[in-house]
């Protein structure tokens, strides 16, 4: 796998986050906010979790929570941020799921989910597999700027508004993920090859 | 490759095609249909329970409580202005969420000291008061309006307001309703979580779902037990749990349709209360509540009901532990709550359980040297038997049914006489009638009402069964 120079450049100055509206509207607006914003956005929330290295159900519990939040709080999401948002929560709540899980020792779902996360050995290991496993030799703070970044096409600015980072770091993190990722590509690719090859 | 427009600066990279292919797939994927089905069907769920509990507008039933005196305009309307100018409040100014908080907590622990209906009717006038901004203090001498006036935050009018429905004790609903609305909420909300977290309505419960109605979201659960007309407020509230928290007196909390919410917002906000049952007076609340930032279980034993106002001796066998807040923005505690310590609330009247730092947070409560072992192991089975079915809870939520089933039948094989055994049949006929067995559904449910004729979890089941009645199944009564 070859590899290719990219530049980032670091964006001057961070736009001033917008502010959510005082006051809230009607609780029918609100509802119907939140369903536009699951319809907009569920997938690639679902999506950077699996990412993040959470299984799909884990994934999707995940998601529901971040829509239960924002149902919540939808009174404070400025419109346009709403993916911001929904990202942004969902990740927080998957950093605590996995310290709880790693804290729980009577996690009914653990079980369930390590059945679910057990490897197929019938199953031969697909590009996602070999995405995941790349991602898994980046730090979760690299991961996450890369996900949302260069495959969700997320902006600097909206991605800074969601990890609540500035754009500059946004910016250097992007730099060293894309290093990091295509170091651990190789190398991947190198592994893959070799056993491939017995 | 994704174009970056919106990034001056960011160039695109420019990947190899082997790269390329990796980051492609991941852009490809799609969960199944069937799961995205589940989640709409989950926020349809959660959006359909805020349209019950934000528009409660069922007439509140009978009570037992005496009436609260009437406050001036609505109460939905005072708790909902306060609610909304505390937003507003923390919009601007963040700090103030905390300095609410603080100032919170001391009207809760003021609150403690005044005759309930006083402190309710000082409490809507510092809602009166923060709502027109005047801030100045109240007309009464209620050091809850000088406070507001004091601290400058108009969510102490609802906080104000709350530790007037302090009644029972806490009066943190203040917290509670800024955390709901966002309000810096964490902190707000966490601190006052310390200090005694309460439901935003408990003034005035005996006027249940009026409160329910006000916070919008029915934290008002909370004190289900002894507010019949509350029962019906879940949502959000009983996620929470300040309910269960409440223990002494009450039940409802998690057995509310809003499994979902109530586990994501557990989750969030940390309330997985499985409050026990108030009967004849004796109250026992189990909860295995992830309260901002605490997880804790309790044993509350009212030795008096409620209504009376009675002193009690209550037991709180609190297990809590530091967990991180998991809610949006919320900042990791450290409050440790008390942790394995027993303590005696007196003149608690039903304080008594949850909330770990809501008791340990309070100055009427101190350490008793009464502690047993037996109790002790009581805790530890109610903790167990709260953490199974909330486990079944949860995988009834996200579709599990046969994890649910599993857990179930743990439950029911370990705990044949458990304290919480109402709350697992309300479960088990929630499961059977998820899985067509409307008819075992319908005979558990017939059972379960026969059996508890006073217990705030009958709606629940009614609910169920006319849900199924609905889809051609008969009715129990």
């Amino acid at each position: 796998m070859s590899r290719r120079a990219t530049s980032t450049k670091v964006p001057s100055s961070e736009p001033e986050a917008p502010r959510a509206p005082s006051l809230a509207p009607g609780p029918e607006v609100e509802r119907a906010r939140v369903r536009a914003m699951f319809d907009a956005h569920h997938q690639l929330v679902w999506r950077s979790l699996r990412r993040y290295g959470l299984d799909v159900e884990a994934a999707a519990d995940i998601t529901q929570q971040a829509f239960v939040v924002a149902l919540e709080r939808v009174a404070d999401i400025w419109p346009g941020s709403e993916r911001a948002f929904l990202i942004g929560t969902a990740l927080r709540l998957a950093r605590s799921a996995r310290r709880m899980t790693a804290r729980y020792c009577l996690d009914t779902q653990l079980e369930e989910r390590l059945i679910q996360t057990a490897p197929h050995p019938e199953k031969s290991a697909t590009t996602l597999e070999l995405l995941d496993r790349v991602l898994a030799q980046l730090d979760d703070g690299l991961v996450e700027v890369f996900v949302l970044f260069d495959i969700e096409g997320m902006s600097g600015p909206e991605l800074a508004r969601a990890l609540g980072i500035p754009t500059g770091t946004v910016a250097s993190r992007v730099r060293r993920a894309r290093e990091a990722f295509r170091a651990a590509a190789q190398r991947v690719e190198l592994t893959r090859a070799r056993e491939e090859s017995r | 490759m994704t174009s970056h427009k919106s990034t001056p600066g960011v160039a695109d990279a420019a990947w190899t095609e082997q790269e390329s292919e990796l980051l492609g797939a991941a852009r490809n994927e799609r969960m199944s249909s069937h799961l995205e089905a589940r989640l709409r069907d989950a926020l349809e769920l959660q959006l359909g329970a805020a349209t019950i509990s934000g528009a409660h507008d069922i007439a509140p039933r009978a009570s037992s409580t005496p009436p609260a005196p009437a406050i001036a305009g609505s109460t939905s309307s005072v708790l909902d202005r306060s609610a909304r100018i505390s937003q507003l409040f923390a919009s601007k100014l963040p700090l103030w969420g905390v300095l609410s908080a603080l100032a919170i907590g001391t009207f809760a622990y003021l609150g403690l000291r005044s005759p309930a209906p006083q402190v309710a009717d000082a409490g809507s006038q510092a809602v009166a008061v923060a709502s027109n901004a005047a801030l100045s203090g109240d007309e009464r001498e209620s050091v809850l309006a000088r406070g507001s006036a004091a601290s400058g935050d108009a969510a102490l009018g609802g906080a104000a307001h709350e530790s007037g429905a302090a009644t029972g004790g806490d009066a943190i609903g203040g917290g509670d309703v800024a955390e709901r609305r966002g309000v810096r909420a964490s902190s707000a909300a966490r601190s006052g979580g310390a200090l005694g977290v309460g439901a935003a309505s408990e003034d005035v419960d005996p006027r249940a779902s009026g409160a329910a109605r006000g916070s919008g979201r029915g934290s008002s659960a909370a004190r289900g037990g002894d507010s019949p007309g509350v029962s019906t407020a879940n949502a959000r509230g009983d996620a929470r749990a300040l309910s269960g928290t409440r223990g002494g007196d009450s039940s409802e909390v998690s057995m509310r349709p809003m499994r979902d919410d109530a586990r994501a917002l557990s989750a969030a906000h940390g309330g997985n209360a499985h409050a026990g049952r108030a009967e004849s007076g004796d109250a026992q609340a189990v909860g295995s509540a992830r309260a901002y930032g605490r997880a804790a279980g309790a044993m509350g034993d009212a030795a008096a009901p409620r209504a009376t106002r009675a002193a009690a001796s209550d037991r709180a066998v609190v297990a809590a532990s530091d967990r991180d807040v998991l809610g949006a923005g919320a900042k990791p505690s450290s409050q440790t709550g008390v942790r394995g310590a027993e303590r005696r609330a007196a003149d608690a009247s039903g304080d008594a359980a949850l909330g770990g730092g809501a008791v340990a947070g309070r100055s009427d409560v101190v350490p008793s040297s009464a502690a047993s072992n037996g109790e002790q192991n009581a805790g530890d089975e109610l903790r167990m038997e709260a953490e199974l079915l909330d486990g079944a809870r949860r995988a009834l939520s996200r579709g599990a049914l046969q994890e649910a089933r599993r857990l179930l039948g743990r439950y029911s094989a370990r705990f044949e006489r458990g304290v919480l055994r109402p709350e697992s049949d309300v479960l088990r006929i929630e499961l059977e009638m998820r899985t067509g067995g409307e008819r075992a559904a319908e005979s558990h449910a017939a059972r379960f009402l026969a059996s508890y004729p006073h217990h705030p979890l009958r709606e629940r089941v009614r609910e169920l069964v006319a849900s199924g009645a609905q889809r051609g199944v008969g009715v129990a009564q």
